[in-house]
């Protein structure tokens, strides 16, 4: 199935804007991410220190490969093993019940407390590039594509970033709600 | 008509993205409204013995064995900083060296003790690890229940007399700060100090504390 190169556009740059701003994040400030990976409780803390940085690594790999036409299938596919990575990780912490612990999505930037709402936040991520690794059609983008591919982009971009200060902010929220309750 | 919708296009997708841009704003002023009207911290969670109260008395030994009294009048007079730390929360680590020179600068009135739950093995590599000899170190689940600390750093300040003297989570310095500083000046929180300042009548007694924004 080939989907409209317009959309393919939109949905890689998106991916490529938001996993590279992710990347930098956590490339920003290696000890909180470290520790956010060994607090998972997922790899054993010796491997820590490789996977903290190898993670963030390969993000920024898979947002610069969405970008070359003949990389944008490997990158998509990276990337969205990447995700279910991520999600896993989060829903088996959350199965153990461990609802205080902090993502670590944005390293130090910005703390999240892991939530079914992450999860719901990867799974519209994965939309997004599964959008990216259909084959697109074969229609050559002109002029007013782009006026639409560059707004979208950035308007996505910034949304996603928005929902995020939504999730980091709504543990404060909810306890101001019950301190008037 | 082709030219309308070419406009029409280009106008529409000019309001979309100043949409998204105020929407962002907006969830990002959220944060910042939680933190000015939260300084001890936007998790803050008013459980457990209350500013003012009692500290409830523990007798424990740290990790090598020494007695810590905590609660109840102080022999020496001082106060006691109570943190509540763990080898695998990433902001405890963070603030370690911080709480570290506070206890330096305010030797002369307050005194730091470590507390955490878990593995004695695991607190002692914390420990060697970011060299917290000179504090006493306690592994006591016991405490975090009493003091209802579901998020970490957490701070208990206990003052001089016995009394539960401010509480919170401490996310970086102000936090820290705003802890010694609610000490120093009477009052349990920021938000009590800015009530205070709109009665002025009532707050004109003790408050000789600087203003602290």
């Amino acid at each position: 199935m080939a989907i409209d190169p317009q959309i393919t556009a939109i949905a890689s740059a998106t991916g490529a804007a938001i996993f590279a701003g992710s990347a930098a994040m956590k490339l920003a400030a290696p000890p909180e991410f470290q520790a956010a990976v060994e607090s998972y409780r997922i790899v054993p803390a010796s491997m820590a220190p490789a996977v903290s940085w190898m993670l963030p690594v390969l993000e920024i790999a898979g947002a610069l490969g969405l970008f070359v036409p003949a990389s944008r299938f490997a990158a998509a596919a990276l990337l969205l093993a990447l995700l279910a990575i991520f999600t896993l990780a989060i829903a088996i912490n959350l199965a153990r019940g461990r609802r205080d612990l902090d993502c670590g999505c944005f390293g130090a930037m910005l703390r999240q407390r892991v939530s079914g709402w992450l999860v719901a936040r990867n799974a519209a991520l994965a939309i997004l590039l599964v959008a990216a690794l259909l084959p697109a059609g074969a229609r050559p983008l002109d002029a007013l594509d782009y006026t639409t591919i560059v707004p979208a982009a950035v308007s996505l971009v910034m949304l996603y970033a928005a929902a995020n200060y939504l999730l980091a902010n709504a543990p404060a929220s909810d306890a101001l709600r019950i301190g008037d309750a | 008509m082709h030219e309308a919708l070419i406009i029409s296009q280009v106008v529409l997708w000019i309001v979309v993205v100043a949409l998204s841009a105020t929407v962002l704003a907006l969830a990002r002023q959220v944060g910042v409204l939680h933190e000015i009207i939260a300084p001890m911290g936007a998790l803050t969670i008013d459980k457990g013995p209350k500013v003012g109260d009692a500290a409830p008395v523990f007798e424990l030994t740290d990790l090598n064995g020494g007695p810590v009294t905590l609660g109840g009048p102080s022999a020496g007079g001082f106060s006691v900083m109570l943190m509540f730390v763990s080898p695998t929360c990433p902001v405890c680590r963070k603030l370690l060296p911080i709480v570290k020179s506070i206890a330096q600068s305010e030797a002369g009135w307050l005194r730091v003790v470590f507390t955490s739950d878990g593995e004695a093995g695991e607190q002692r590599d914390f420990v060697n690890r970011y060299r917290l000899h000179s504090f006493p170190m306690v592994l006591s689940g016991e405490l975090g229940m009493t003091y209802r600390v579901s998020k970490l750093p957490y701070a208990v300040l206990i003052g001089e007399d016995g009394r539960v003297r401010a509480k919170g989570l401490v996310n970086t310095r102000e936090h820290l700060e705003s802890i010694i500083q609610a000490k120093q000046m009477g009052v349990a929180s920021i938000q009590d100090y800015l009530k205070a300042q709109h009665a002025p009548a009532a707050a004109n007694g003790e408050q000789g504390g600087k203003h602290h924004g």
